[in-house]
């Protein structure tokens, strides 16, 4: 057989099965999307194609090593591949093209096969280009043993997002298709060329460790120790912070200054109103782009951070807690507090950071016509027009910055759940009803804004609220079955769990009996009270957060 | 009565069918060095857990320092020092980073005796442990299991695929425990050398159930390894009382003999046999005799 062809098989040994779910699955897509539309609707073709994207952003990622952790200093190359005797480029060469054959082939067979059979004119090169140059990026990132690990993190996070978006964007910018194809082009080739120079230093490495192990010398070095914590309250919450806390602002912060370079950069300008006297009020292109972007930056990354980019220090891959963790003389509840703490710190911080950076580009000068230039956001102002759009932003980015501290604060207590398989599900099960629901409000985007189609959302919420009650009350019979003993504490997490419920039904009951009465578009009222209400109900968790540390430390 | 350190009753403990404890019952005394001796999975580690208070007790009752460790895991734990095989150290942190958190946790650590250890490890400030050899990293979680001087100190097999300098290193650590005084070490590990130098008493575990607990002293006196010959071929290692383990064939054999040789000799006279040699046993031999396999009478 041929050697990059086992290689390739020897990779993907045991997710093969996925590999070949996908497959019939595609082939499945392009018979069914001759379907009339009566039997295959919109909605249902919008869930096809979310499917459609997790499992080729799966199946890709399988060619660069499903279990790879992206923070470690190692390569992600499976070690034992990497000890086979056979050459580098020949060992570097099959992974390399079939992630690439397969990212260009299912795009190709999705795009010409289920998207145009649908009459759904999307483009066809550039965006399985995109895919291509995702996946041989993060070969050429991932594969190549590292000094610092965190760095990689982020320059993973970052590249591959800028890589999902620059299509996109570049598209709406006015770029032509073939300038953005070859973009993807260059990208691709020399993320190649990376991934095979990362296997290259990854088995020239002395077995991937970068840094040679320590002997006793003469050469230590002993510096005096730092400031000791006042605390051990204080070198928790350090921990913490080190390991939760620190990232979110982090990537935020990188990210922003990534999305805001454009602005300086971009001389583009188009007219976004006039004034009373009908001069031109024009503005940065790029400002009316990306503006709509920036508060959901935060949110991507804490979701991305809660569901788990990497490797949980609380847990082992055993389902054990850490014993080195676990044997910290201190109380569980101390554990948790300073977890919270890291956490608010983060989303404070981060908060700050994206609301400046959102005062920045508010403050950029739009130009009317003449010469005078005026802030951008006064805008309304010279054109006499409704506050209602600049109230609906500012509530969506306080809306935003609670949902990170959520989305933050729940992801990090998943690991605390008293079930270990239930801790591994959760962040796929979800993403993927995330996905679902998200398919589905876009493919009735119109139908749902309508008044007389309320009932529809008020029948999700309600679902959504019993899958979440019923949830609690599962993990804390499972509580009270292995704590018997602390039934009291148990008892008042699951009231606070049905307390919530109640709450955040009544929220939803309160604005759409006054729906009526209120000016914002519907656009904005529709889907936001469930979901603000839906959002609260998991807040319970950390409450419960204590007693389930001390199930997973005291097995 | 001596003070007790670790008193444990009845301690029942199953994973799924499997009985890992079975009603084990074991105490500790201050001033104690505990040799802690097992075949893999005889239930070392699950024992050292209970007493960590890492695991509950499913019936029967563990006391550490006269407490819960499940219950005060705060007082329980600021008192014992902890080094495992695995070492669990958070590998992202740097050396000094490892110190400065530790430090945070103890009241008594002493940070001169922690850059003492440090140094003599060669162990740099800004090295991070996850850049560190197996060995130097075992080193590292002894420089935090020590630095507080702790009470009891457990090392569950801190020894295991590690250098000599290193099993140096931590024999070593053992013995300056044992120098302060009133200070408790439970020692786990397979290198039954090891346990004989530095152990007053030695328990042994096999299946979930002690099979052997005496001063290490006693234990010398009382096992003899006892090489025989009988007037006729023996087909099978014969079932004499006191005897824990055979090996032989025809009319040579060689018994492990737990008790008073003596003892032996009217059972021997039945069968046309005679004590040909007798000698004392290490411990490496007496745990082969309980641990292995086959020729059991």
């Amino acid at each position: 057989m041929n050697s990059g062809v086992m290689v390739v098989r020897l990779m993907v040994h045991r997710f093969r099965r996925i590999y070949f779910v996908f497959a019939v699955f595609l082939v499945a897509m392009v018979g069914v999307a001759q379907l009339p539309i009566t039997l295959l609707p919109d909605w249902m073709a919008g869930i096809l194609c979310v499917a459609f994207g997790f499992g080729l952003l799966t199946t890709v990622f399988g060619f660069v090593n499903f279990e790879a952790d992206i923070s470690s200093t190692a390569s992600a190359f499976s070690p034992w591949l990497l000890r086979l005797p056979i050459k580098t480029r020949v060992l570097a060469f099959g992974p390399i093209a079939a992630a690439a054959m397969w990212a260009f082939v299912s795009w190709t067979l999705f795009t010409v096969g289920f998207l145009w059979q649908r009459r759904i004119h999307a483009p066809l090169i550039w965006p399985a280009l995109m895919f291509v140059a995702l996946a041989l990026s993060m070969q050429a990132i991932l594969w190549r043993p590292v000094r610092l690990g965190n760095v990689r993190l982020v320059l993973s996070l970052v590249l591959s997002t800028s890589i999902l978006l620059f299509g996109s964007i570049a598209g709406q910018m006015g770029w032509n298709a073939n300038v953005i194809s070859e973009v993807y082009g260059c990208v691709a080739c020399v993320s190649a060329v990376g991934a095979w120079w990362s296997l290259k230093l990854a088995r020239t490495s002395a077995s991937i460790r970068i840094k040679t192990p320590q002997t006793k010398t003469d050469g230590v070095t002993v510096v005096k120790q730092s400031t000791p914590f006042k605390s051990p309250r204080t070198a928790q919450f350090w921990l913490e912070w080190r390991r939760q806390g620190r990232l979110l602002p982090l990537l935020t912060g990188l990210a922003l200054l990534a999305l805001s370079i454009p602005l300086f950069v971009s001389q583009d300008k188009h007219v976004v109103g006039y004034t009373e006297t009908h001069k031109a009020i024009s503005v940065n292109i790029w400002m009316t782009t990306a503006i709509g972007f920036i508060p959901w930056i935060p949110l991507l990354f804490a979701s991305v951070i809660g569901m788990g980019a990497r490797p949980s220090d609380i847990r082992a891959a055993d389902g054990n807690y850490h014993v080195y963790f676990a044997t910290r003389p201190l109380p569980s509840q101390d554990m948790v507090r300073a977890k919270m703490l890291a956490i608010a710190c983060g989303v404070a911080i981060t908060a700050v950071m994206t609301l400046l950076v959102i005062l920045l580009w508010i403050c950029m000068p739009a130009t009317i016509e003449g010469g005078q230039n005026v802030p951008y956001f006064s805008i309304s102002y010279f054109k006499n027009a409704s506050e209602i759009p600049w109230m609906a932003y500012s509530l969506t980015v306080i809306t935003l910055i609670a949902w990170t501290w959520r989305n933050q604060t729940v992801g990090a207590f998943v690991d605390y759940m008293p079930s270990t398989k239930f801790a591994m599900v959760y962040p796929l099960a979800v993403t993927t009803i995330g996905a679902f629901a998200f398919a589905l409000t876009e493919s009735f985007h119109a139908e749902l804004q309508e008044t007389k189609n309320a009932n529809i959302w008020i029948a999700a919420f309600v679902v959504g609220l019993v899958v979440k009650l019923s949830a609690a009350v599962f993990v804390s019979s499972k509580q009270l079955r292995l704590r018997p003993e602390s039934k009291h504490s148990i008892w008042v997490t699951i009231a606070w769990w049905q307390v919530t419920g109640i709450v955040a039904a009544v929220i939803v009951g309160v604005i759409r009996a006054n729906m009526h009465r209120t000016e914002l578009p519907s656009y904005f009222v529709f889907p936001v009270p469930e979901l603000a209400a839906l959002m609260l109900v998991p807040l319970v968790r950390p409450l419960g957060a204590r007693l389930a540390l001390e199930l997973g430390r005291h097995r | 009565m001596a003070d007790l350190i670790v008193e444990i009753k009845d301690l029942v403990r199953t994973y799924g069918r499997h009985s890992a404890l079975d009603k084990v019952n074991f105490t500790l005394e201050r001033g104690i060095v505990l040799g802690l001796v097992g075949q893999n999975g005889a239930g070392k580690t699950t024992l050292i857990k209970h007493i960590l208070g890492l695991l509950r007790a499913e019936s029967g009752e563990v006391r550490v320092f006269g407490v819960d460790p499940v219950a005060d895991p705060q007082g329980v734990l600021s008192r014992i020092g902890y080094l495992s095989e695995e070492g669990d150290l958070p590998l992202w942190m740097k050396v000094e980073e490892l110190i400065r958190y530790s430090a945070a946790f103890y009241p008594g650590w002493d940070p001169k005796y922690a850059e003492t250890l440090q140094k003599q490890f060669g162990l740099s400030s800004d090295s991070k442990l996850g850049s560190l050899s197996k060995g130097q990293r075992a080193r590292a979680g002894l420089l935090v299991a020590l630095a507080f001087k702790p009470d009891l100190l457990l090392l569950d097999e801190p020894s295991s695929g590690l250098d000599p300098v290193v099993r140096k290193d931590i024999l070593s650590a053992v013995i300056r425990t044992i120098a302060d005084e009133g200070r408790t070490v439970l020692f786990s590990s397979h290198l039954l050398a090891e346990v004989e130098q530095v152990s007053d008493r030695v328990v042994m575990i096999e299946d979930g159930r002690i099979v052997l607990d005496d001063e290490l002293a006693n234990i010398k006196e009382s096992y003899f390894r006892i090489d025989l010959r009988f007037g006729t071929s023996q087909p099978v290692a014969p079932n004499l009382e006191g005897s824990l383990h055979w090996d032989g064939v025809g009319k040579d054999w060689t018994v492990i003999w737990s008790g008073d040789p003596e003892a032996l000799t009217p059972s021997l006279t039945k069968l046309d046999g005679r004590i040909v040699a007798k000698r004392g046993v290490s411990l490496d031999e007496i745990f082969v005799a309980y641990a292995g396999g086959a020729s059991k009478p």
